[in-house]
């Protein structure tokens, strides 16, 4: 029983990473219609921003065993302003070709990415010696790892600021009509660029902030973007593609899922068991668990 | 008259292949050949009905596995067991097919991507039989041709080139059949085609187990001539994405598109490993952005973006892409 409530719990802070990093590829794919395959390299970048922000040392003082976390915004705008760079440099021109170009566009970019990240950093693993790593609290015999928890605990905030731009904010009706249709949101005066901008920014804004947040016990490499990504690509499709806060439900059933199966059975077959949940949710529900009808973001 | 340029150009290249004396020349056409042919077979999949697998790297695996195990176990010859093995991964398509292939864009790539994650880690789990993460060597010291076991690497490239040839021909084929006819109606539109009488669910799983079976015949000899099952390079997503690129690189309406591709990937990798090391990630670095060079200048491929080169240099005013 204690297992069981230990893998749940544990499932449920890794699932709070996949969460952030899902949301944002949610976000792209809502608006844009664009499956970012290249999503795990800007979380790569960032952890490779983050690490390099916290070895210039911690706030003296301030922010008491947290000390590493003052990288988190830095890093959260940096990465905001690279999604800025990526929008106007290469997507506001692919979006106009078809589905494979973008396909292509983005696989050649995280396969580049990891290139110049091993020739610019070497493939060594990094960690910046922190506090928080390893670091728990026990209650009741379960062990709370404390860097996860934190992560997991900002996922929950920045998914209900998330839901609260897009169903308040005219940034967020925008988004929303032009996730429904593009073409008439334009009609309507909507500057769907401006929206395509915007949410490529917020998308790798939020996907920094999720490389900041798991640095403190993760380890870096020119790699490490595939270990997240593919979960988050299975969370956002049993979520429903384009549901963005569904997607927060969909990363923390990935953690869950793949927690109880690496627990309960081999390693090996935990993947199998999490791509196996995924293709019954594709074959049975396309539109995803979360999503109801045809409602997009 | 295409066809018998693409015959004419593969047996050139297999003459070149023949009398050069550069072990390491005839090495990189072969990785060249074997490449074209998967995105060859990929292509028939994607190029003529437009979905995208990122999965294809399984049929290589499941027919590749199959034989080796079926020769070391049992002494089949894989003339046989690669029978077999193709047989495998035709009906591991034909039941991916079936589930997937009515989801669209990026719903079925997705689809293909996890169906061959859940039998690669299959593969992996069952290491008594498949060697797990470390593998199955091939040792042969003799030549045995009805084993595929040829000392001289030469005969590999003769017999890669020679199923590129043979797999452009049934592409080729397939286009002008009565079958492609279906499948162009089935891209053109699904609802029209259906109302015309093309049963497209059937339409579609055919030619993604033709697809499937032609990526396999590849993978049988393949892993006799790098004589190494890995499962490093079958099981991740390397293979399946590459031989997605190499397609698209080239040019998926043309085709001699993946064998364009082939070449520019191969050639980009290799100078990259020749001048940097292979083990600094120049090659990849090279690689990923030479395809986003590419796809921003002429997301067609390779093919589109010589035709309108040659169409500048004849003055002509270059099409715009649509």
């Amino acid at each position: 029983m204690i297992i069981f409530l230990q893998s749940i719990l544990n499932g449920l802070l890794i699932g709070g990473v996949y969460a952030l990093v899902a949301m944002g590829l949610n976000l792209m794919f809502g608006v844009m219609k664009l499956v970012n395959f290249a999503h795990g390299e800007f979380l790569m970048a960032g952890m490779y921003v983050a690490v390099g922000l916290a070895s210039l040392g911690t706030l003296p003082g301030a922010l008491g065993i947290f000390g590493i976390y003052w990288v988190a915004l830095p890093t959260m705008f940096v990465m905001a302003a690279v999604g800025f760079a990526f929008y106007l440099l290469l997507l506001d021109r692919a979006a106009r070709f078809g589905e494979s170009p973008q396909i292509l566009l983005t696989i050649g970019l995280s396969i580049g990415a990891q290139g110049l990240a091993q020739v610019l950093r070497g493939s060594s693993f990094r960690l910046v010696p922190n506090p928080i790593n390893g670091a728990a609290i026990r209650f009741g015999g379960l062990n709370l790892q404390l860097g996860p928890a934190i992560a997991f605990i900002v996922a929950l905030g920045v998914t209900v600021v998330m839901a609260w731009i897009l169903r308040a904010t005219r940034f967020g009706k925008s988004a929303r009509a032009v996730a429904e249709s593009a073409e008439t949101a334009e009609m309507l005066g909507i500057e769907v660029r401006r929206v395509y901008l915007v949410s490529t920014s917020i998308a790798i804004g939020l996907v920094g902030l999720a490389a900041a947040l798991i640095i403190p016990y993760q380890y870096t490499f020119p790699n490490v973007g595939q270990n997240f990504v593919v979960v988050a690509f299975l969370a956002i499709v049993i979520a429903g593609l384009g549901n963005v806060v569904g997607a927060v439900f969909g990363g923390l059933l990935m953690g869950v899922m793949q927690s109880l199966t690496a627990s309960y059975f081999d390693l090996d077959l935990s993947t199998a068991a999490i791509y196996l949940l995924f293709l019954a949710v594709l074959i049975l529900r396309p539109q995803g668990l979360f999503t109801r009808g045809r409602r997009t973001l | 008259m295409r066809r018998a340029l693409v015959i004419l150009m593969v047996w050139m290249a297999a003459a070149v292949g023949l009398v050069s004396s550069n072990d390491y020349f005839v090495s990189v056409a072969t990785t060249m050949a074997f490449l074209a042919l998967w995105a060859q077979s990929w292509n028939l999949l994607c190029g003529l009905t437009g979905n995208i697998s990122l999965g294809h790297s399984v049929f290589v695996a499941v027919a590749a596995y199959v034989t080796v195990i079926l020769f070391q176990q049992a002494g089949v010859s894989p003339l046989l067991g690669g029978l077999l093995g193709i047989l495998g991964s035709v009906v591991l398509a034909g039941i991916v097919g079936a589930a997937t292939l009515r989801l669209r864009g990026p719903y079925f790539t997705l689809a293909t991507l996890s169906a061959a994650a859940v039998v690669l880690s299959v593969i992996l789990h069952y290491s008594e039989l498949t060697g797990g993460p470390s593998g199955l060597a091939i040792t042969f010291a003799h030549d045995s041709p009805f084993d595929l076991e040829f000392t001289n690497v030469r005969a590999y490239f003769l017999i890669a080139t020679g199923l590129l040839a043979t797999v452009t021909l049934i592409l080729d084929l397939l286009k002008r059949s009565k079958l492609g006819f279906y499948i162009a109606a089935i891209k053109s539109s699904e609802e029209a085609a259906a109302a015309a009488g093309v049963r497209v669910a059937l339409v579609k799983v055919i030619v993604f187990c033709l697809s499937a079976a032609l990526t396999a015949l590849g993978g049988v000899v393949y892993v006799f001539y790098i004589g190494f099952l890995d499962p490093n390079f079958l099981s991740g997503l390397t293979l399946s994405v590459e031989i997605a690129l190499i397609a698209v690189v080239g040019g998926i309406n043309y085709l001699i598109g993946p064998i364009i591709g082939a070449i520019f990937y191969e050639a980009i990798d290799t100078a990259a490993n020749a001048t940097f090391g292979a083990s600094g990630g120049w090659d990849v670095m090279l690689l990923g952005f030479a395809v986003v060079v590419l796809v921003m200048t002429e997301p067609r491929g390779l093919c589109e973006l010589a035709i309108r080169l040659l169409r500048l240099v004849r003055g002509r005013p270059a099409r715009s892409w649509s």
